[in-house]
């Protein structure tokens, strides 16, 4: 009998072991249909953050973690972006530990399947040219496909900061373009 | 009325990333249909989200790692964090000293025995071990500070009656009295 057991068993519940294992297991079950639902999402973002290499391990322990806080869940309005934000935590100590530094080049992640468009190889490289902060914010959105409330909560920030942040990266994007097509004019040819 | 500009930006920026409530999006629809001239602007904009948006599509992976339900059902132990363990290590340390300092302290002022045909100088050193153990016992108990404490008391409630005295021989010495 664990400590939880005893602590039931002073109370004066009958079942004290069936009682503690029904609640483990019921957790545990919630976080299953958490983890089919968004688990390929957290994957994705993990992928981005840390690489393949390591994204599935921190995808595990990142359940494992929510297991132990899965209290805060009912207060949060996205679970998604809840587990975004254990996930970011969980692939930033093992960053750490692993002595690696943080990003995944875009390129790498994304296939280009048809780049007809060369404007979009012109987008990932100004993305990528972006500001830490501001390429991270505007990954999760277009990337990761996050609303601005779950952007906030997984970087910690306020809305006001999620939209401020985007509406600068927009326009340093479309400044960007903008030269880069006066420049070379051949890219304007897949419009 | 013209809009400030970064404001319009803003919200055209918001109705890009498709964040923009819908009552809000008519009232800048109708303020774009005012005035023509920013009909560009909005398309720039639109046209960039939609090109951001496709240049960084990615598709979910289509295998997840199996979910880890043996590591949930493992009892879970305590884990002593990196700074904990170090704040832990020198609250221990600190402990440690204090009892040896205060061992040693004690086990010096143990009064030495006296031998017979022992010299002055080793009767002196006697007499100090002792009263160095009575300090020391007086200090962990307290002792010290109670006398301390009295003899204060007592100054205190001599000093007002001193004071007063010379008071009272000043005024017969100005013949006040």
């Amino acid at each position: 009998m664990n400590f939880w057991g005893l602590l039931c068993y002073f109370k004066g519940e009958t079942n004290v072991d069936m009682t503690y294992e029904q609640q483990q297991s019921g957790r545990i079950e919630e976080l299953e249909v958490l983890y089919a639902q968004h688990g390929p999402h957290v994957l994705r973002y993990l992928n981005r953050i840390i690489g393949p290499k390591w994204a599935e391990d921190v995808l595990q322990d990142t359940f494992v973690q929510a297991l132990s806080h899965l209290d805060r869940l009912r207060a949060v309005q996205s679970p998604r972006a809840w587990l975004f934000r254990i996930a970011h935590n969980m692939a930033m100590n093992t960053l750490r530990q692993k002595k690696m530094v943080t990003g995944v080049r875009l390129d790498e992640l994304i296939q280009p399947a048809s780049e007809q468009d060369q404007r979009l190889g012109l987008m990932r490289t100004a993305i990528a040219e972006l500001p830490d902060k501001h390429r991270e914010t505007i990954l999760l959105k277009w990337y990761d496909q996050l609303s601005y409330e779950e952007i906030a909560q997984v970087l910690d920030i306020s809305i006001g900061t999620v939209r401020s942040r985007l509406h600068h990266s927009l326009d340093k994007l479309r400044t960007r373009l903008d030269v880069e097509m006066a420049i070379d004019p051949q890219t304007q040819e897949g419009i | 009325m013209m809009m400030d500009r970064n404001l319009l930006e803003q919200f055209l920026t918001d109705q890009a990333l498709g964040q923009l409530p819908t009552e809000t999006t008519a009232l800048l629809d109708a303020y774009l249909a005012d005035h023509p001239e920013l009909a560009s602007l909005a398309e720039a904009i639109q046209e960039t989200a939609a090109l951001g948006e496709q240049a960084v599509k990615a598709e979910l992976p289509k295998t997840l790692p199996a979910f880890p339900k043996e590591r949930m059902l493992e009892p879970v132990r305590p884990v002593i964090r990196k700074g904990q363990s170090r704040w832990l290590s020198v609250a221990a340390s600190l402990l440690i000293g204090i009892g040896l300092g205060s061992s040693a302290l004690l086990w010096r002022s143990e009064p030495v025995q006296q031998k017979p045909g022992q010299t002055v100088f080793g009767q002196v050193e006697t007499l100090s071990d002792t009263s160095g153990l009575q300090t020391a016992r007086a200090f962990w108990s307290g002792q010290t500070y109670r006398e301390q404490y009295e003899q204060s008391r007592r100054r205190k409630q001599q000093q007002p009656k001193t004071e007063m005295k010379k008071q009272i021989e000043q005024f017969k010495k100005r013949g006040l009295l």
